[in-house]
């Protein structure tokens, strides 16, 4: 048959059934007399026959949507939006869809936890299966019938988390995020993007609802769903985007929640989005994705490479100034989330280095065709990419958050941040971009000096922080950087000179006098060091390096 | 026979309508329209005719008669049994659902033939305005 005379076939199909709808009289009152025991067993809360019937449901449900497939009489969204609403929906499938509607509205009232999960369950199945089925209207990147059925699914979670029933919720975030991967998986991203939407608004109520448990799966969803589209999906859909702007959000709305965010429940909360040690998380995806494209790009997989390259890059597009957001939200609340969002960034620009390292090292492709060629240029705009990203999620970031922290006069986590800082130096000195170093020499040296105020409480930090500023010029010096050595050399020995004028009779642990004594004692005492900033110093560091800076004072 | 068919059938009713009671009303309108009961039902009419018929035989053919008696009263035993597997089928809800469920996928099987039906209709027509 040709592409014409199915076209055909398939508007024949269409207006045949679409005008004889008493042919399934016979199928829906066998649909109905299915429903009408559940109804009957649900009230006596027989649960396994409740099962059986609606296992049953779904499955005729099943083979009605195979049997109508390109038939089906389901507006698209752009339809739903603009056209009159006489076009109308499926008349079969939407009377038993608000079958099912009712039966979760009634469990939902009498609080029936097991049954509302049991219709919850079914529609899920539903969904995911009824992307085997396609609505007459169709429309790129959505599938109308899945979104239409995952319409009813969303409504019944959404109702089950509003009356407090965390278990169906619970269950509820795992079909979404299913259904949501399933959708990426098939490059159906406007439906997609609706269960990002879906999967939001659940975390949203658990947020609403003080419900952290809720929320953590919620999120773990939406994380779930950016992994899948980072790996399976393919650039320029926004997927990635929206999921990053939902996940940030979410973070948002919980840390402005009375309940607050301390360190013991960030990771039951929004853990899974930024906690390094979360398999799904922004920092984990980014490790993943690096990983990947290091091991595509050395076997030569060119489309593949490229794809995740561009992927990647979406990914960490807005991410920065999403992260330095949540930083100053978090400084401005005092919340133990800053210390994962460091922890994040922290394992992002680790993945970004080490990119640049590899890409760097990777033999040039010889341009002896035109994929080569193009394969070459996209890996020398790819490293270009990264390394102004690694700027963007350094120094873009950390120029907010650290002033943030003064402004607001938070310093809980100011220590744990410069030390970032540090660590981000030495990092951009091995890439060669100086240029962080410099930057992160300046944000400490700011911080020192302002600490130095007696309104902060806290002048003898001042002293302490500096070491960071010795310990940058000392790895310059280590790796020949005479640039940033001179310039470390220069704001030590001025906040020291500083110190001393304001402070002339102050004596105490970790002053200036003792720096150099602390860290040949470091490097000297052979200790197991677990601090990845202080591995990086003192594996890269010699004992006469550490003499020489302080003796260029 | 017939006072078995009699005892039978409205003992069996009964507890359909009992268990119907507790679980669902279709259950009851399953059974009526059960094959099984339908069949039962006439073979234990014809076994009752047959019955009747074999007494009103000459007394020559005893031996047959009793043959005959005996054989009914095997198969109404057997037949009995096998009605009596089907209302305790019916007894258990599951098996209802599983038969409403059945009915339903023929129903749809059925229209999917339709719709084949009519697309080599449409097939041939236009094999026809063709040629």
């Amino acid at each position: 048959m040709t592409a014409a005379q199915q076209m055909k076939w398939k508007d024949y199909k269409f207006h045949f059934f679409d005008r004889n709808p008493q042919i399934f009289s016979a199928f829906e009152v066998a649909l109905e007399e299915l429903q009408s025991m559940v109804f009957d067993f649900s009230e006596r809360k027989k649960y396994n026959l409740t099962r059986h019937a609606l296992n049953e449901l779904s499955n005729l449900l099943l083979a009605y949507l195979i049997a109508r497939d390109n038939s089906l009489r389901v507006p698209t969204s752009t339809m739903a939006m603009f056209f009159p609403s006489d076009i109308g929906f499926d008349p079969v499938l939407t009377r038993q869809l608000e079958r099912f509607k009712a039966h979760a509205a009634r469990g939902i009232s009498n609080s029936d936890q097991e049954f509302v999960k049991q219709v919850v369950s079914v529609l899920a199945a539903l969904s995911l299966r009824s992307l085997q089925s396609r609505s007459y209207f169709t429309e790129y990147g959505e599938n109308s019938v899945t979104t239409f059925i995952s319409a009813y699914l969303n409504g019944s979670i959404r109702d089950a988390a509003l009356r407090g029933l965390d278990d169906v919720a619970l269950e509820g975030a795992d079909h979404l995020r299913d259904l949501c991967k399933a959708l990426i998986e098939k490059q159906l991203y406007i439906s997609a993007l609706t269960q990002v939407g879906n999967l939001e608004q659940l975390a949203t109520i658990a947020v609403l609802k003080k419900s952290d448990v809720v929320l953590s799966v919620a999120v773990r969803g939406l994380s779930d769903c950016l992994l899948h589209n980072c790996t399976h999906g393919y650039p320029g859909t926004h997927v990635t985007s929206h999921l990053l702007e939902s996940l940030v959000r979410v973070t948002n709305l919980r840390l402005a929640s009375p309940v607050g965010l301390d360190g013991t429940t960030v990771s039951f909360s929004v853990g899974p989005f930024v906690s390094p040690t979360e398999s799904s998380s922004f920092a984990a995806i980014t490790v993943a994705m690096a990983n990947g494209i290091i091991e595509l790009s050395g076997a030569n997989q060119h489309e593949t490479a490229s794809r995740l390259r561009s992927l990647y890059e979406e990914l960490h597009d807005q991410a920065w100034l999403s992260l330095a957001e949540l930083g100053i939200e978090a400084v401005k609340k005092n919340s133990f989330l800053l210390h994962y969002i460091n922890s994040t960034i922290e394992e992002a620009v680790r993945a970004h280095i080490n990119l640049v390292i590899v890409l760097d090292r990777l033999p040039r492709i010889e341009e002896s065709s035109w994929e080569a060629a193009r394969e070459q240029e996209h890996r020398d705009g790819f490293r270009d990419e990264i390394r102004h990203k690694i700027r963007l999620e350094t120094t873009g970031v950390y120029s907010r958050i650290v002033p943030a922290m003064f402004e607001h006069q938070q310093l809980t986590y100011l220590e744990g941040t410069i030390k970032a800082q540090c660590l981000f130096a030495f990092w951009g000195l091995r890439v060669h971009m100086e240029d962080i170093a410099k930057d992160a020499i300046e944000r400490i040296f700011k911080a020192c000096t302002r600490l130095q105020d007696p309104q902060y409480k806290d002048v003898l930090a001042s002293s302490r922080l500096a070491i960071h500023i010795a310990q940058i010029g000392i790895y310059a010096l280590a790796l020949e950087g005479e640039g940033i050595f001179r310039a470390a050399l220069d704001r030590y020995a001025t906040l020291q000179r500083t110190f001393r004028e304001r402070y002339p009779d102050r004596h105490f642990v970790g002053e200036f006098e003792s720096a150099q004594r602390e860290l040949l004692g470091e490097r000297e005492s052979g200790r197991i060091i677990m601090d990845p900033h202080d591995r990086e110093f003192f594996s890269t560091v010699t004992p006469e390096q550490i003499q020489l800076f302080f003796a260029s004072l | 026979m017939l006072g078995v068919i009699g005892i039978v059938f409205s003992l069996s009713i009964f507890s359909i309508q009992q268990v119907a009671e507790r679980g669902t009303a279709l259950t009851l309108r399953e059974y009526a329209h059960d094959w099984v009961f339908r069949f039962v039902y006439w073979i234990l009419a014809f076994f009752a005719i047959l019955a009747m018929l074999s007494s009103l035989q000459n007394s020559k053919s005893a031996l047959y008669r009793i043959c005959l008696n005996v054989g009914i009263l095997a198969a109404s035993v057997l037949v009995l049994k096998v009605y009596f597997n089907r209302v305790m089928k019916f007894i258990d809800p599951d098996f209802t659902i599983t038969k409403i469920a059945t009915r339903a996928g023929k129903s749809l099987r059925q229209i999917q033939r339709v719709e084949r039906a009519v697309q080599a209709e449409l097939r041939y027509a236009r094999a026809r305005r063709r040629t």
